[in-house]
């Protein structure tokens, strides 16, 4: 692999990369601006939530279930096939069967995961972003490891939020240069001066029209002078500090579906760093599935992803699918290993506060089925290490979205709805 | 009037009835000009004063207020416009009988009508016709605003941007359309995308590249190739390129420009017939769909390839922004589309031929296989079989068998064969690719169009004041006065003194043209409507766009005003197809049909997400027809034809025949017998489905649907004392008498009257539209029937349609009230209606169709005004 001299064009590959490069990205430095102590916040919320950040992945094609669902409930559950990545943090995640959205099988039916019942609708991260998001630089941010196919977070209006594909965008999102910076200085000062142009303007007009319209442009003014003083707040932050790192990307996009586990191993560093610099406290992460072929350890795999998801209970086919679920558990673990390395500005693990959510709309890839859908969750201060098998019928029909439920109010949140989920995993998961 | 009801809720929703011959004191010419607006309070004329004692005043005076109702009044103020309500409530009820109660004494006739003729009159003098709010473009005319203003097609607002309310379930009503600072900062944000599109921050130097690619740096999906002793193998030429074709994974084109191409290309054991290997090599975007074919991909070379030893061949080729060259070999045998199975057919048979025991080995490996043997995996396991049983044979049947399961799937055999043909060949083998450039830039789609939208900017550059006018007369859709040009000139200018570009000073003239009053409001100016309001109204009305450089053109020439130009320009801009805005935003908002998406059937209906939009858009189509075709006003109800899919005409509309049965999933057009169960807007499975909730149905919600859509009644929102009732139609109980209590309760009784009977009727319909005999619940036979105000008793909802036909005037006010609604913006008001009325009954006196009355309406002094 030789370097490129500019940021986004130059790519002189000589050999497969290894992909294993990206991952010392627990080295990587990063300066962090002063931030204001969480303390300041938790005095003015009360008692203060276990968790303060989300993440939520989800894979298009699932996980073959045999391999995922460990063969015992509890706390002593032998780790399942692909569960044995995690083997480092059996005591930080727990694993869930049984859960799903009681929604129509098929592939448009993916959308409902992180919606619930009925398909893009509003989003569990972005009702939380909506709560908690405003307390850092981006509300949320949405990704993509590889093309994605469908959509996952959707606003409270049931919009599908577009996803970042390329890591080079999210970098540049997360670590904005000189460059970049002088630009939104230049775009906010020169915004604001303007305004009072369109205000002379607008009063001017206003003159002329009929009371009843006078007093609906009143409106138009209060709005505007709304946007004056956000200008005017936005101003003096431009010059705050943004965090600032040594992490390199390569000098491509791993957007070519066949390099989607390298780029979802860059997306997931990029994913630390945004939430140690504390540059964004929700992110979603698509981990796509076309046709592409993998080639893992060397070895190309005898069908596309997709393909093999379809396997019709072919035991090579299970064999290779396994392999490529496999190594997105390890780009997992890589993940969850990060968050319990990196810490935030108290000196506390990352992973402490914070709720990984791996999971899928797709119960069954091979016979798209949507129900019991593999559900992984992480971190956030939860008495993890169990696998908790929700009986259909025992339980009273507990649904995926009871436990998003008391995954919000894990955070703080007070919320007793969503979708058509109306109670909680309480008394299960705490 | 046989149904007395109370004036507090409703009135009667079947005012003026025909045989009472009431109707004549309404037909009052309309003074075409200004209405007299006397603000003096108007004592009463001893005459009706009387009046009111005899009839009135036991019940509405200051004492008792029945319904909040008094009318022991020495005066009214006829401006007031609480006080106009109460008077047309007053007249309303006084002349469809539905006052005094039928207990009470009554007026006599001629009682009634001298009363009439005198709030009539009065309220004509004082209600001017007019009055829309200051109208901001909601999101959708926003939209297309701006993708008229900037020839930007396809532009979509960035995500999350604000909603609109529906106002008396409308979108675009002034009233409704408030400006919230969420709103103003999307407007700024937008208006700033916008300008950075038109000129963009000058970035870095977007660089160059010099870059080589070995065969495993090449994308493989599905089983388009295969890397074979350091060659990427390619063997099949199926369209999709995710099937035939490879790319390089990690080189793109940073900029548009001429790049220098070099490949190294071999055949791998070619056939013997000598034929050169054609390869096409086109240009793709790294971010576009894989599953595209390539036929739609821009072709940059065809190379022909004969040696079995790598031939380097280089040229040079044009490539935008983000974009890679995608190597496709055309002339490969194998093919897997659906359309081209016999060809895959054809090899196996060959193969068959030169081997025996082929197909035997495909047989015994496929056999009780589902699909799991996809790719190189079944491959391997025909080897192992054909190596174990070489010449086996396979009877006829057995081989049929297996010839039509590949016909069946050709993708499925074709990505598992190809594996062979990797092995064996013949195949197109790829070994080195590498690109260089950019030699020299070339503008690309992005940078034509940039280019174009800076040209209405920069067209002369020592000229900006012509630019900036010529810019806000557009995107203010009016001539824009010295003082606000040189506003925007000044604001230009100012930033050209500070240094900024010229490029920079129209990039901030953009930004706060897009958020001015002028360019987020439409339609200011006081009474008549100037020409460029009116051309506006039109335009938005008929378009849900701003007027188009044709109406513009007549605008300016001041030719818009002369006799007839109006209704031609409305003809002209009418909607020419089902899904024009008219069509869409006006029957989704009018009908409640926009809600479908929202609502998902219950699995048991077997309605599915393809059912659901072909019901929506038999909506639209239906209007379409309605509209484009001219047809009566009955058509609405009680039509010989609908549109829809053939799953819907089957399994929800009880057609055997007439749709097309090859279009399950398509909607067309089907001929409907007349006085049937379906057919019309009562009976649409869109809207039952949207007056339903996708598991049961909800007979109130439905009642209150017809009321204000078909019979254009508002019933007022239930009090807020009151839980509301909604019977559990899917329940073991009878709904209909777990919903007696509502017109037994005197609270209730009073509106429920008139929304119950009306819910019922179409309790026939399931949450689909699907005609039911009984209950779900109870598995009781429903009593659909009912009495209508007129005493009309009907069956069910085919009764209802025919007394609908008979009585279309009714339907024909509601929809033009609505219609109304939609174009100006406001509720029309007692004069508006009243002159809506006269439209409508001389259209309907004519024998004209619904076209022609939405041409009337245009022409009309209502639509014309503020």
């Amino acid at each position: 692999m030789v370097e490129g001299s500019v940021f986004f064009g130059v790519i002189m590959m000589q050999a497969m990369t290894d992909r294993r490069r990206f991952l010392k990205a627990a080295g990587v430095s990063l300066a962090l601006p002063a931030l204001e102590s969480f303390g300041a916040i938790d005095s003015a919320l009360g008692e203060a939530p276990k968790a303060r950040r989300l993440v939520c992945v989800g894979t298009y094609l699932g996980f073959y279930q045999d391999a995922f669902f460990p063969e015992r409930a509890g706390r002593d559950f032998p780790l399942s096939t692909l569960l044995q990545p995690l083997a480092e943090h059996r005591n930080e995640f727990t694993v869930f069967s049984g859960l799903d959205h009681r929604a129509p099988n098929g592939h448009a039916a993916w959308n409902n995961f992180l919606c619930g019942q009925a398909p893009n609708s509003y989003s569990l991260d972005q009702q939380v972003a909506d709560v908690i998001g405003q307390e850092s630089r981006f509300p949320s941010l949405q990704l993509s490891a590889g093309k994605a196919s469908q959509t996952m977070s959707h606003t409270r209006q049931g919009v599908a939020l577009p996803m970042i594909l390329r890591p080079s965008v999210l970098y540049r999102k997360l670590f904005a240069s000189p460059e970049d910076r002088a630009r939104s200085e230049y775009l906010l000062r020169s915004g604001r001066s303007s305004l009072d142009v369109v205000l002379e303007d607008a009063k001017r007009l206003q003159r002329k029209v009929s009371a009843a319209d006078r007093a609906k442009l009143d409106e138009y003014f209060a709005s505007l002078r709304d946007v004056e003083t956000r200008l005017t707040q936005q101003i003096n932050r431009v010059h705050e500090p943004v965090p600032q790192t040594d992490y390199r990307l390569p000098d491509y996009d791993p957007v070519s579906p066949t390099l989607q586990l390298e780029a979802e191993t860059i997306m997931y560093d990029l994913m630390t760093l945004a939430l140690e610099s504390d540059s964004t406290r929700v992110i979603s992460l698509f981990i796509g599935g076309l046709g592409q072929v993998f080639t893992i350890e060397g070895e190309t795999l005898k069908a596309g992803y997709h393909a093999l998801s379809h396997h019709g209970n072919d035991p090579d086919a299970i064999a290779d699918l396994i392999k490529v679920e496999t190594e997105h558990m390890r780009c997992f673990d890589r993940f969850l290993t990060q968050l319990k390395t990196k810490t935030d500005s108290h000196g506390r693990p990352l992973l402490d506060e914070t709720i990984v959510l791996l999971g899928t709309g797709m119960g069954d890839a091979s016979r798209h089925a949507n129900s019991n859908l593999p559900t992984l969750v992480a971190g956030g201060g939860f008495d993890h290490g169990r696998h908790i098998a929700v009986d259909r019928k025992a339980d009273g029909g507990a649904l995926l979205g009871d436990l998003y439920l008391t995954l919000m109010q894990q955070m703080g949140l007070e919320v007793d709805r969503f979708s058509n989920a109306d109670r909680n995993l309480n008394h299960l998961f705490g | 009037m046989r149904t007395g009801t109370s004036i507090t809720c409703l009135g009667s929703w079947l005012e003026l009835p025909r045989e009472s011959g009431m109707r004549a004191f309404l037909v009052i010419s309309l003074t075409a000009g200004l209405v007299q607006l006397s603000s003096a309070a108007d004592s009463w004329p001893d005459l009706h004063r009387s009046f009111f004692e005899a009839y009135c005043l036991d019940c509405h005076d200051g004492d008792l207020e029945k319904g909040g109702i008094n009318l022991d009044v020495s005066q009214v103020n006829w401006s007031e416009s609480s006080e106009q309500g109460l008077w047309e409530k007053v007249l309303e009820v006084v002349s469809s009988k539905a006052m005094p109660p039928s207990q009470e004494s009554q007026p006599t006739d001629q009682e009634r009508e001298k009363l009439g003729v005198w709030i009539d009159k009065k309220l004509s003098q004082h209600i001017a016709i007019g009055g829309t709010p200051a109208r901001r473009l909601n999101q959708t005319e926003y939209r297309a605003t701006i993708e008229s203003l900037f020839g930007l097609k396809g532009f979509e607002l960035p995500p999350g941007f604000p909603e609109d309310r529906q106002h008396h379930g409308f979108d675009n009503l002034g009233e409704g359309l408030v400006l919230s600072p969420p709103l103003m900062q999307a407007y700024g944000e937008t208006a700033r995308g916008i300008a950075d599109h038109i000129f963009p921050p000058i970035t870095r130097e977007s660089g160059s590249v010099f870059a080589t690619a070995e065969a495993e740096d090449f994308a493989i999906s599905y089983s388009s190739g295969k890397v074979v002793d350091g060659a990427m193998r390619l063997g099949m030429k199926s369209d999709p390129i995710f099937r035939s074709c490879t790319w390089p994974s990690r080189i793109e084109a940073p900029s548009s420009g001429i790049y220098r191409l070099s490949l190294d290309l071999s055949t791998f054991r070619p056939t013997s017939d000598g034929e050169p290997m054609m390869v096409k090599v086109y240009a793709r975007d790294v971010e576009s769909r894989d599953s595209i074919p390539h036929t739609q991909l821009r072709l940059l070379k065809e190379l022909k390839v004969s040696g079995e030893a790598p031939e380097t061949f280089r040229f040079e080729a044009e490539l935008y922004e983000s974009q890679t060259p995608v190597i496709h070999w055309a002339n490969a045998r194998l093919d897997c589309d659906r359309e081209d199975k016999e060809e895959l057919v054809s090899y196996f048979l060959s193969r068959d031929a030169e081997t025996p025991g082929y197909l035997a080995a495909w047989h015994a490996m496929v056999d009780g296989q589902a699909q799991g043997f996809r790719g190189g995996v079944g491959w391997d396991r025909v080897k192992a079989l054909l190596a174990r049983e070489p010449g086996k044979d396979l009877d006829s049947k057995q081989r049929e068998a297996l010839l039509k399961r590949i016909r069946g799937n050709p993708v499925l055999y074709g990505e598992t064969v190809i594996f062979e043909v990797f092995e064996r060949g013949p195949a197109l083998e790829l070994h080195r690719f590498s690109m260089e450039g950019p030699l020299r830039r070339v503008e690309g789609p992005k940078e034509q169009e940039r280019r174009r939208l800076q040209s209405i900017f920069t067209g002369d550059r020592s000229a900006p004041e012509l630019i900036i006018r010529d810019f806000l007369t557009r995107a203010f859709r009016r001539p824009v006065d010295d003082e606000t040009v040189e506003s925007f000139l000044h604001l230009h200018n100012r930033h050209l003194a500070t240094g900024r570009s010229a490029d920079e000073a129209m990039h901030l003239v953009i930004r706060n043209a897009l958020i001015s009053p002028r360019f987020l409001y439409r339609c200011l100016s006081e009474g008549r409507l100037d020409d460029f309001d009116l051309g506006t109204r039109l335009s938005y009305f008929l378009t849900g766009a701003p007027p188009d450089k044709k109406l513009r053109k007549l605008i300016e020439s001041g030719r818009f005003r002369e006799s007839g130009a109006l209704r031609a320009e409305a003809e002209r801009l009418l909607p020419n197809r089902a899904s024009a805005s008219l069509c869409v935003n006006f029957t989704g908002q009018w009908l409640g049909t926009r809600l479908l998406s929202e609502i998902m059937p219950d699995p048991k209906f077997k309605f599915n997400a393809n059912d659901e939009k072909n019901a929506g858009l038999e909506v639209e189509h239906f209007f379409f027809t309605l509209l484009s075709e001219n047809r009566p006003m009955t058509d609405f109800i009680d039509p010989d034809f609908t549109w829809t899919s053939g799953r819907i005409a089957k399994n929800i509309y009880e057609l055997k025949s007439g749709f097309n049965k090859k279009k399950g999933n398509v909607i067309h057009r089907v001929s409907l017998p007349r006085g049937g169960r379906f057919g019309g807007l009562l009976g649409q499975s869109a809207v039952m489905m949207a007056t339903a909730n996708g598991v049961d149905t909800q007979p109130v919600l439905r009642g209150v649907w017809v009321l204000e859509n078909i019979l254009g009644k508002s019933p007022p929102p239930p009090p807020n004392s009151v839980p509301a009732l909604t019977p559990d139609t899917a329940g073991s109980q009878n709904p209909r008498e777990l919903l007696s209590a509502h017109t037994e309760a005197s609270s209730c009784s009073v509106c429920h009257r008139q929304i119950d009977p009306l819910g019922f009727m179409l309790e026939n319909f399931d949450p689909v539209g699907r005609w039911r005999e009984e209950w779900p619940g109870n598995k009781e036979t429903i009593d659909a029937s009912a009495v209508l105000p007129d005493g009309t008793p009907i069956r069910d909802v085919r009764d209802f349609k025919a007394w609908l036909v008979e009585h279309i005037d009714l339907f024909a006010q509601c929809l033009s009230e609505k219609l109304m609604t939609y174009a100006t913006g406001r509720l029309p008001n007692y004069s508006e209606r009243k002159e809506i009325r006269l439209i409508v009954e001389e259209s309907l006196a004519k024998r004209e169709g619904f076209r022609d009355l939405l041409l009337r309406l245009i022409e009309s002094e209502t639509f014309g005004t503020k």
